[in-house]
């Protein structure tokens, strides 16, 4: 192992290494990732039900309405537009307030109040919604009724939001794409292409070539996992400890890296084993994504190791002597993987020397 | 008279405004192998690939085997066999099964791979995928897939490339045997020793032009020197001594240096064709 | 005489014998990789479990524990004439209603219960406030405990006698289009689509991988020394790749139960989709300098191209940018015939959509990979 060529060879990695398509892809695609998950997963998993009002008198039901938490409230022109919204289910509901219905409503007058549902609306959208109107309408009525609600709250704290679940997943892709695929990428092309063979007949050694990209996939696993958390707000109260975790998960994507880069054979291979071994690594995420599924088979997946420490600094505030125990835990895996590495690369040694 | 295999008459090719074959005229008659030899960039392959088909000259006429390659194309390559210089088998089939498939290209009904693997020395390795296969096994299956329609006109690219000696002895007896059999031969090579051993006629192609094309003993005996190298022992040490045969007093000359000390060895040496290239054209062949 | 590089024999059809050569080697190529074959047979049982696994139902309603001692009559009235969107759980005591909904540490069954006091009835009929406990956990979301909150208010008020002080359209007017009460489309059953989708742009990859391979490893130069013309190793790859795509497709969808309706428009969806595809795979193929750029080609394709899968799974109808998607009308006939049972005329503009894309995507396809053939 040679210290000088290492850095000679990593110098080279970083100036030309990966190719400039995939390193956009590796950095935009946790980005791209992170917006999908914010706006589309929630709404998608835990939808709102969409409410339309068009108020022709300014009326205090559609005030009140718009300051409802938990609905979606679209303000609508006509009546015609909002029948077709609710008729094509772009809204579950929606209600017209002509011009003088409080004034109506208050003298009594049982003003008409058009109500439309969506047919495609689910049951429980439709019940929160003519129930949000009735409130409103009798509240706007001073029609109370003599029954006072007695909140009580049950249960363990609220349950993490879908949006804050998906975490896992987005960094283990940012550690995946490029921590671990760019140098697999790497060692594999340089073998394709022969030019690791030209290298090995220098003072280079193999070990010296694996070392530099290892470091390579290190680096870049960082700075994308740290990318990715930042952009999520998901450093929670202890960053040091984050950044610690971080710095165990880089090291496993490295080694997962050089694993893929040494077992392949060509591109083609490793875009295969890219697909295969991939629920090895993304298995755990399932579990923070379904807290119901039993725990102790995400412990079978190394991955896990640093993905609870991580999710527990980052959404449940754990400090750094919490998150220990699992990193030693991972730590030992990435021993593990050392004589895999090695049995991999004697591999490669004898089908470079063909 | 028999009609040439091949004739080439005016050829000119183009690649925008660089002129890559610039007015090349020859002939080759069945059963003749002819050797095409210059640097790189001369235009060989670009003649080879006008008379394979791949490309349309620009101005010119190529026939083979009496029909013009432009239009009629699809009956001169099911004539034809060609080995290239770059390895283009398919690397996760057998060898039997990368013959196999260009058999059934040319419709070839109940092919046997196994005669073909023999004559090119890969007997007993038809069923291992081409991927395992060293360099000069692959060349000589590239050889072999050449002959898999029978052909009466072999297109042959650095066909010894990488092979050891015995191989590329092997692979020589094959393009005999094969010229013998009346197949024309073009043997586009680098190896000067190769072509003199098997051409019937060399062409020296030089920026797309031919500068020269006759026989090797034609081309040696008019170009270059004759000579002969004299070495005595003397001492511990050896001495040599080199006597033109081109003076008209050869003979003595030879006679005096002969018994001018203890001779050891004495060899003729003549001209290779690579010094005759250099002379002619001022370049030698890998440049 | 002709340009360098052009043919001068023209052929309109192919060699059949030649593109059945072809075809047969590329199946031997595609089969011999034993790790893609297993992937793409994971992939199909991974999606086959996942469908199976989805609920087949979707759950309209809020379960709602309740107890209560003097109001059988009138919630008996409330819950026979159907309270859409709750489900109703009567627990005989309080104590069973706290253990269902988890309020003694245990885990609950229920999110929400409501327990009426004992005297309900008398008070609200004799005009005295009353209190009702709503047990709620906590990750109810708020509107939730909003409309239970006011259901018990109604509620009230019903027995008080009190309507709503509006008049409301006939029953008939409030809802709005097809009223898929009790009948909602489940998840799985949206994923369909989403599914067929996926299996077939997988061959894009896959295709695009055959078409790269030969064009980079130059074996295609030594294919056009042969017999076999460009159009021959066009049509070869374009059957390939179609035939490939579609027999994965038919057997995925075949598995997720996604013929039992409208089975002809779906195949031949699947039929134009899979020529969608293979347009695709060619023009990754050929445009990707190396097997990488093919790969980062095809995903750049994939990504767009998911879109109205994605939007299938929302409500409501489908922005005009999706509706522009080369895939949007494979997905609305596989997803309204197998979901609404849509019959040829409601799904043809969708069928002349995929079409006009298919004809497009594919002759772009074929015309750059010929170009690049030619080109070599």
């Amino acid at each position: 192992m040679n210290l000088r060529l290492i850095l000679r060879l990593l110098k080279r990695d970083l100036d030309l290494g990966p190719r400039p398509p995939f390193v956009i892809f590796a950095v935009t695609f946790p980005l791209v990732m992170t917006l999908v998950i914010q706006l589309v997963f929630g709404s998608l998993l835990d939808p709102e039900p969409r409410f339309g009002i068009v108020d022709h008198g300014s009326s205090q039901i559609a005030s009140a309405a718009r300051e409802v938490s938990g609905i979606s409230v679209t303000d609508v022109d006509t009546d015609a537009e909002l029948k077709q919204l609710v008729a094509d289910h772009d809204l579950d509901a929606g209600i017209v307030l002509h011009d003088g219905f409080d004034e109506e409503l208050q003298a009594g007058d049982l003003p008409f109040l058009g109500l439309y549902i969506a047919g495609e609306s689910l049951a429980s959208d439709r019940l929160i919604l003519t129930e949000i109107v009735t409130e409103l309408v009798r509240d706007a009525a001073d029609n109370a009724a003599d029954v006072e609600i007695d909140l009580i709250a049950v249960g363990d704290e609220p349950s993490v939001p879908i949006e804050t679940r998906l975490l896992p997943f987005l960094v283990l892709y940012a550690l995946l794409i490029a921590g671990a695929a760019v140098p697999a990428l790497s060692i594999v092309q340089e073998r394709e292409k022969r030019t690791l063979n030209a290298l090995l007949i220098t003072p280079v050694r193999v070990s010296d070539v694996l070392i530099s990209r290892a470091v390579m996939g290190y680096l870049l696993a960082m700075i994308a996992a740290i990318f990715t958390l930042a952009l999520n707000g998901a450093f929670g109260e202890h960053p040091w400890a984050m950044t610690l975790i971080l710095a165990v998960a880089a090291v496993m994507a490295a080694e997962w890296g050089l694993l893929m880069g040494v077992l392949a054979s060509d591109t083609n291979a490793l875009f295969t084993m890219l697909k295969t071994m991939n629920i090895f690594f993304f298995g755990p995420a399932i579990f923070f994504l379904f807290p119901n599924l039993p725990e102790w088979i995400a412990h079978i997946f190394p991955t896990y190791y640093f993905l609870r420490p991580m999710f527990d600094v980052a959404v449940h505030g754990a400090s750094l002597n919490d998150a220990l125990p699992w990193l030693a835990a991972a730590l030992g895996f990435c021993l593990l993987f050392v004589p895999v590495i090695g049995f991999g690369t004697n591999r490669m040694r004898r089908a470079l020397a063909v | 008279m028999t009609d040439p295999a091949i004739r080439v008459d005016g050829l000119s090719f183009s690649y925008g405004d660089l002129l890559a074959v610039d007015n090349v005229s020859f002939e080759v008659a069945p059963g003749e192998i002819l050797g095409f030899l210059g640097p790189n960039g001369a235009g060989k392959s670009t003649t080879i690939k006008v008379l394979t088909g791949q490309l349309t000259q620009t101005s010119g006429e190529a026939t083979v085997l009496g029909m013009e390659v432009v239009s009629q194309r699809d009956e001169v390559q099911g004539r034809i066999g060609v080995s290239f210089e770059e390895k283009n088998l398919y690397e996760n089939m057998s060898a039997k099964e990368n013959l196999s498939f260009f058999a059934s290209l040319f419709g070839i009904k109940g092919f046997d791979p196994n005669p073909l693997l023999k004559a090119v020395g890969l007997d007993g390795r038809g069923d291992e995928r081409v991927s395992g296969f060293s360099k000069g096994m692959q060349q000589r299956l590239m050889v072999a897939r050449s002959l898999v329609n029978d052909p009466e006109v072999l297109f042959l690219d650095e066909p010894t490339d990488g092979l050891d000696p015995v191989s590329s002895n092997a692979i020589r007896a094959l393009i005999t045997e094969q010229a013998e059999r009346g197949v024309a031969v073009i043997l586009t090579t680098h190896d000067m020793l190769e072509a003199d051993k098997l051409s019937d006629r060399v062409a020296f192609i030089n920026e797309g032009a031919i500068v020269a094309l006759d026989t090797p003993e034609a081309l040696k005996m008019k170009y270059g020197s004759r000579t002969v190298r004299l070495r005595f022992t003397e001492g511990d040490g050896v001495r040599e001594e080199v006597v033109s045969l081109e003076e008209g007093n050869a003979g003595d000359a030879l006679k005096a240096a002969v018994s001018n000390g203890d001779l050891a060895t004495i060899h003729t040496e003549e001209a290779t064709l690579e010094q005759i290239f250099i002379e002619i054209t001022g370049r030698g062949l890998e440049s | 005489m002709t340009t360098p590089g052009e043919r001068s024999t023209l052929s309109f059809l192919p060699r059949w014998s030649i593109v059945w050569a072809m075809m047969r080697k590329d199946l031997a190529a595609y089969t011999r990789d034993r790790f893609y074959v297993l992937v793409t047979i994971l992939a199909l049982v991974v999606y086959v479990v996942l469908y199976w696994v989805l609920p087949s139902t979707v759950n309209e309603s809020i379960e709602v524990g309740v107890h209560h001692s003097d109001l059988d009559s009138a919630f008996e009235q409330v819950t026979s004439s159907g309270t859409e969107g709750i489900e109703f759980t009567e627990f005989a005591s309080e104590e069973e209603l706290l253990s269902a909904i988890g309020a003694n540490g245990e885990d609950g069954s229920l999110a929400i219960a409501i327990s009426f006091p004992p005297d309900f009835v008398t008070q609200i009929a004799g005009g005295k406030d009353t209190t009702v406990k709503l047990y709620v956990d906590q990750d109810v979301p708020d509107e939730v405990r909003r409309a239970i909150s006011g259901f018990v208010r109604e509620f009230s008020l019903a027995i008080a006698g009190d309507t709503l002080p509006v008049t409301l359209p006939s029953e008939e007017k409030i809802i709005l289009g097809v009223d898929r009460a009790g009948e909602q489309v489940s998840l799985r059953e949206k994923l369909r689509p989403m599914i067929a989708f996926l299996v077939l742009m997988m061959e894009t990859l896959a295709l695009g991988s055959l078409v790269a391979v030969e064009l980079h490893s130059r074996t295609l130069g030594a294919l056009l020394v042969t017999p076999l013309r460009v159009l021959d190793f066009l049509t070869a790859k374009a059957l390939f790749g179609t035939l490939l795509a579609l027999s994965q497709a038919v057997f995925i969808l075949l598995l997720v139960n996604g013929f039992a309706s409208g089975a002809a428009p779906i195949f031949v969806a699947l039929v134009l989709g899979a020529l969608l595809v293979t347009g695709f795979g060619l023009i990754s193929g050929s445009t990707g300098r190396d097997f990488l750029g093919m790969m980062l080609f095809g995903l750049l394709f994939m990504i767009p191209l998911a879109v109205p899968a994605v939007a299938v799974l929302f409500p409501g109808s489908t922005s005009l940018w999706v509706k522009i998607i080369p895939s949007y009308g494979l997905v609305e006939i596989i997803f309204r015939a197998s979901s609404y049972q849509a019959g040829w005329r409601e799904l043809m503009p969708f069928m002349a959509m995929l079409l006009g894309w298919c004809l497009a995507i594919f002759g772009v396809g074929l015309y750059i990979l010929t170009r690049r053939v030619r080109t070599l």
